[in-house]
């Protein structure tokens, strides 16, 4: 029994002492191609406030940089947690993706400045020693 | 004849005498040790005259050494009873007379703490706030993977990311104007991240800050302390 009690307490503790978010968040596709995620910590929850009265009240005081644009709600199950491509980011069909449109034109743009590199017969890190120096 | 003269004369005078005794204006005498006399009727109205003064004593009655026994100075309880100038003139308060009524601080209101230029009110927990010096919003957050508070005054925790580098955070209570003063610096752990922060935009309830690295690359930053100044309502 004391074992019980101690192990139920290492999986309980963490989440008393830890930020905890709920397990949706909101996204807006942006008018510029990317998307914003809100992440809501219980933390910010009123007293007496439900989850709805709470993400509502939050999805207001950040709903003013994304104009008449209404979020949706995307289960964190569903929003990448590997951010390397996080400005390639898409929200489709209820998920939040990599967008390999998006991908292929980084990668495009990533080409082009290799090409202009390799005609200036200069490497990346020399690029960044000339850029230090200008 | 003469008998019965005597007889009259012996009933006239103990007539006489019972009269004064039952109409009260008989009064014994009474000596004290410093040769004075007074007769009883007079002691009773200097005790009579006496007893009123000692519910109406006055300043003039009160030698000018005499002091209140902090017993008796504890049962004041009503307002009017203490006057002038009796407390403002004490330097310093004496101890164990526990705390003074709010009604006799200069506690500084709102207006006076955002003026800032009163030097004789004094400021209060709840409103240093209003100091025009003073943050009234700061936190210190983890930009990478979801955007984590560790701590923070007066922003909330849920932030919205925007991208690589790109995060909006917002007021728990707004400011009163759009254009609040918004300072942040952004590293990482090794001290060895050189980033850059710029304020993208902000707004009386938000602020969208960004981090570049020193190749002006859109980056995640382990360490990202935001500070804010202005007014709020």
């Amino acid at each position: 029994m004391k074992k019980l009690i101690v192990i139920l307490s290492l999986f309980l503790l963490p989440n008393f002492c830890l930020a905890s978010s709920l397990d949706k968040s909101a996204v807006w596709e942006r008018s510029d191609g990317g998307i914003s995620i809100l992440t809501f910590d219980t933390r910010d929850m009123k007293e007496g406030e439900t989850e709805d009265q709470f993400t509502t009240r939050m999805i207001a005081k950040h709903q003013a940089n994304f104009g008449s644009v209404a979020p949706q709600f995307v289960s964190k199950s569903n929003i990448p947690t590997d951010k390397t491509n996080r400005n390639e980011w898409s929200l489709k069909n209820g998920k939040v993706e990599v967008d390999p449109v998006k991908l292929a034109a980084k990668a495009a743009k990533e080409a082009e400045k290799e090409a202009v590199l390799s005609k200036l017969k200069i490497s990346k890190e020399e690029l960044e020693k000339l850029r230090g120096l200008i | 004849m003469n008998k019965y003269l005597k007889i009259f004369s012996g009933l006239v005078l103990g007539a006489m005498f019972c009269s004064s005794v039952f109409a009260g204006t008989y009064s014994r005498t009474y000596s004290f040790t410093d040769g004075t006399t007074a007769y009883g009727s007079q002691i009773a109205a200097e005790l009579d005259a006496l007893g009123t003064s000692v519910n109406n004593i006055v300043n003039a009655q009160i030698a000018t050494g005499a002091a209140i026994s902090d017993a008796k100075l504890a049962q004041i309880v009503t307002p009017s009873k203490v006057s002038g100038a009796a407390i403002t003139l004490l330097t310093s308060v004496p101890s164990g007379a526990g705390e003074l009524p709010s009604a006799n601080l200069n506690i500084a209101t709102q207006a006076e703490m955002e003026t800032a230029t009163d030097t004789d009110v004094l400021v209060t927990a709840g409103r240093s706030k209003f100091h025009p010096a003073v943050a009234k919003a700061w936190a210190r957050f983890n930009g990478t993977g979801t955007p984590t508070i560790s701590t923070s005054h007066n922003i909330d925790s849920s932030i919205t990311d925007n991208g690589t580098g790109d995060y909006t955070l917002s007021f728990t209570t707004d400011f009163s104007h759009a254009t609040p003063c918004v300072v942040a610096n952004a590293g990482g752990t090794g001290g060895t991240d050189d980033q850059f922060v710029g304020i993208n935009s902000s707004a009386a309830g938000t602020v969208r800050i960004e981090i570049w690295n020193t190749s002006s690359t859109a980056e995640d930053a382990e360490i990202v302390n935001v500070v804010a100044f202005g007014d709020q309502s």
